[in-house]
């Protein structure tokens, strides 16, 4: 449980003349489960972009398992599981479908079964036949979580995956990213919502003008 | 959750992918064969004819007189400007279109997985040559025979194929020019390929422009021989006897060569695409595509604007008045101010407007009226930004017709101010103002055009619907612009000429008020 995955060292980024982070340093580690908390306009968004490696920092490293965290390394890729916010689906593709995509992208045993598990986790067991453009926010929520829960993941990434979501729901993913975390993994999540963090297990951490500290 | 994986998924993926999508196969082939059909049916009516008179043209090497001459003599200096410009057009469409490009599903689903992406990029940079490639083809080879048409020498089958060839090579160097720029994006650093382009394509169009006025090769053999934009044109130039065959080969070669490694320089290039470019080029397509269907320009050119870093106001902000009458010009004064390009071409539109006017002449009076209603079209832009979605001034306390006529006072303002110290001169400017700032507050309100608009009528010299589009984007200047034109007469005094200048704006101004009320 000591070894090092995700660390951000001394990151600073903004755009044009704000800044939006500044000397911003973190260190996950296997069974880690970090929840950043902030106001709206905080970074915390930034900071999920740049751990995912999809943006770079004006400054400061970052680095997956000693190496820089770069979305286009397939290794990267296999790594880590982001939902960053909704995206376009294919409009002939099922809900199904779409997960079952994801699992053979990974070249999971038995992708059926665990597709059929994620549905039934999600509850999305009774729309697995229809297309995403029918579902509601709150269901295409559920599915992009269940997107990454069907591959496998060192690093799990969320911004706000609380969104559109009722209490059941809230609950039922608090306690799958415990137990993620229980698991070997790390998991790094922004959210608006405490108690998801809390029950989630995760160290609290607040960005307060563009600075990380642990949350009061 | 652990789960185990191999690391990189195999392209198997992509099979199954092709296998849940095989439902809609045959819906999807329908309609890209249908897209097919209304393409060649479009070529055969509109190009067919024009492209059998060049044929039958260039037979008999027919185009005589002195512009086919200064066409034939500076033939050799243009085809490798036209070479080059066409490589930094490509350069230039790939910042925000490249060649290789992802549909978005694929950019949510596929792209943040270990897929190879080989198997997802490749099959687009290869249907990008092949599209480029034809595409240049058949550009060469019109342009060859449109040379031989006007006396290019040599024979006609020849200079076709030659120029095809040529054609080809420079659509595959382009594809190269391209996925180059995607891969070093300007808008993640520093980047050597377009500035450099420019400059050769500025200096080879300077060059073929001279050469043109001198009717003269000028230095035809130097642009020829200065790089691959010009060994694609040598075994033309060695057709129509321009240089020596031994030079047309050796440029042919060379060519080759060039094609070869601007084929692997694709290839690499591809293969390093970072995710982020096609994520934003994927973004920026759809808006683009979407907004063209809606034959909205605006939208569209909003969608090719770069997605910089958010800029944050700088500096310029001006106190709040206290007058409430004065809130709608000081919001319109903010955005003028963040604007200063935008402003200072319209103000410098109104300066020609004026100094038009003051010429005297009906011809300027005429030309007169077309900048200032540009003028003011500038300078409504705050009242464009609300129109385009009502909720933005849905909490200003004032109704939408009541709110577009505040939003002309500022330009308004502006414009009588600029004009007044040469009324003397140009008296009619300032009794425009009312009726340029009307027609241009319409056109800033006008909309997404409705789709009906562009199904028209068939009549014997073709469809209403373009022409029903054209006048539907400018309704509001074809209407109040003649209306003043009555004032440039030369019988008419300047007080009847100012009093109908005014009536005009006042019913301008009316239309404004009525359409921002109806407008939805």
């Amino acid at each position: 449980m000591d070894t090092e995955l995700l660390r951000l060292t001394g990151v600073r980024h903004g755009y044009g003349d704000r800044p939006v982070l500044e000397d911003v340093s973190l260190t996950l580690r296997a069974g880690d489960a970090v929840a950043v908390l902030g106001a709206n306009g905080a970074g915390k968004s930034t900071l999920l972009r740049i751990a995912a490696g999809r943006e770079e920092p004006d400054s400061g490293t970052v680095t997956l398992r000693g190496r820089p965290a770069d979305e286009d390394d397939a290794a990267f890729r296999t790594d880590v599981a982001c939902a960053l916010g909704p995206g376009a689906h294919y409009p002939d593709l099922t809900v199904r479908e779409h997960l079952l995509l994801v699992a053979l992208a990974h070249r999971v045993p038995e992708a059926e079964t665990r597709v059929a598990e994620a549905l039934g986790e999600h509850r999305l067991a009774d729309h697995a036949e229809q297309f995403p453009a029918a579902l509601s926010a709150g269901l295409g929520q559920l599915l992009s979580l269940a997107a990454t829960r069907v591959r496998p993941h060192t690093l799990l990434i969320l911004d706000e995956p609380e969104a559109h979501l009722d209490a059941e729901a809230r609950a039922a993913l608090a306690a799958r990213l415990a137990a993620t975390a229980a698991g070997g993994g790390a998991v790094l999540l922004a959210t608006h919502d405490p108690t998801l963090g809390e029950r989630s297990g995760a160290r609290p951490l607040e960005l307060v003008d563009g600075r990380l500290r642990a949350a009061e | 959750m652990r789960l185990s994986a191999g690391r990189g998924a195999a392209p198997e993926v992509l099979v199954r992918l092709a296998g849940f999508r095989a439902r809609g196969r045959a819906a999807r082939r329908r309609q890209a064969l249908y897209v097919a059909y209304c393409v060649l049916l479009l070529t055969a009516i509109y190009a067919v004819p024009y492209l059998a008179a060049l044929v039958d043209a260039a037979a008999g090497q027919r185009w005589r007189g002195p512009t086919a001459e200064r066409a034939r003599e500076a033939a050799p200096a243009a085809l490798p400007a036209l070479a080059a410009l066409a490589l930094l057009g490509a350069a230039q469409l790939a910042v925000w279109r490249g060649p290789v490009r992802l549909p978005a599903a694929a950019v949510h689903w596929l792209l943040p997985h270990p897929v190879p992406r080989a198997a997802l990029l490749l099959p687009r940079l290869r249907l990008a040559w092949l599209v480029n490639g034809v595409g240049g083809a058949l550009s060469g080879a019109v342009a060859a025979l449109a040379v031989h048409a006007v006396g290019g020498g040599g024979a006609a089958w020849a200079a076709t194929l030659a120029g095809a060839g040529g054609g080809a090579a420079v659509g595959l160097m382009g594809v190269a020019a391209a996925v180059w720029t995607q891969r070093h994006h300007p808008w993640f650093g520093r980047t050597w390929l377009r500035p450099v382009l420019t400059l050769l394509a500025v200096a080879l169009l300077a060059h073929a422009w001279s050469a043109w006025a001198s009717s003269s090769a000028g230095w035809a053999r130097a642009a020829l021989w200065s790089g691959p934009w010009g060994w694609a044109a040598l075994p033309w130039a060695a057709t129509a006897g321009r240089v020596s065959a031994a030079e047309g080969a050796c440029g042919g070669v060379l060519a080759a060569l060039a094609v070869a490694g601007a084929l692997l320089v694709a290839r690499r290039a591809t293969l390093a695409l970072p995710a982020r470019v096609l994520r934003q080029q994927t973004r920026i397509a759809g808006v683009f595509t979407a907004a063209l269907y809606g034959a909205d320009p605006r939208v569209a050119r909003a969608a090719l604007s770069a997605p910089r870093r958010t800029r944050r106001a700088t500096g310029r902000t001006v106190r709040v008045p206290r007058a409430r009458w004065l809130l709608v010009p000081w919001r319109d004064l903010l955005g003028l101010l963040r604007a200063p390009l935008r402003t200072g071409s319209g103000v410098a539109l109104w300066g020609v407007t004026v100094a038009l006017l003051a010429a005297g002449h009906p011809a300027a009076g005429v030309a007169a009226l077309v900048t200032g209603y540009l003028a003011a079209a500038q300078l409504v832009e705050p009242a464009r930004l609300e129109s385009e979605n009502h909720e933005r001034g849905a909490a200003l306390p004032w109704p939408r017709g009541a709110l577009a006529l505040r939003h002309a006072l500022l330009p308004g303002a502006l414009l009588l101010l600029s004009s007044a110290p040469l009324v003397a001169f140009a008296p009619l400017a300032p009794a425009w103002v009312p009726a340029l700032l009307g027609a241009a507050s319409v056109s800033a309100r006008r909309g997404a055009m409705p789709a009906s608009v562009l199904l028209g009528t068939q009549t014997p010299l073709g469809d209403t619907g373009p022409i029903q589009a054209a006048f539907w984007l400018a309704r509001a200047p074809l209407l109040v612009l003649p209306a003043l034109v009555p004032t440039l007469l030369s019988g008419v005094s300047t007080a009847p000429a100012v009093a109908w200048s005014l009536a005009v704006g006042a019913a301008a101004l009316t239309w404004t008020r009525a359409s921002a009320s109806r407008s939805a």
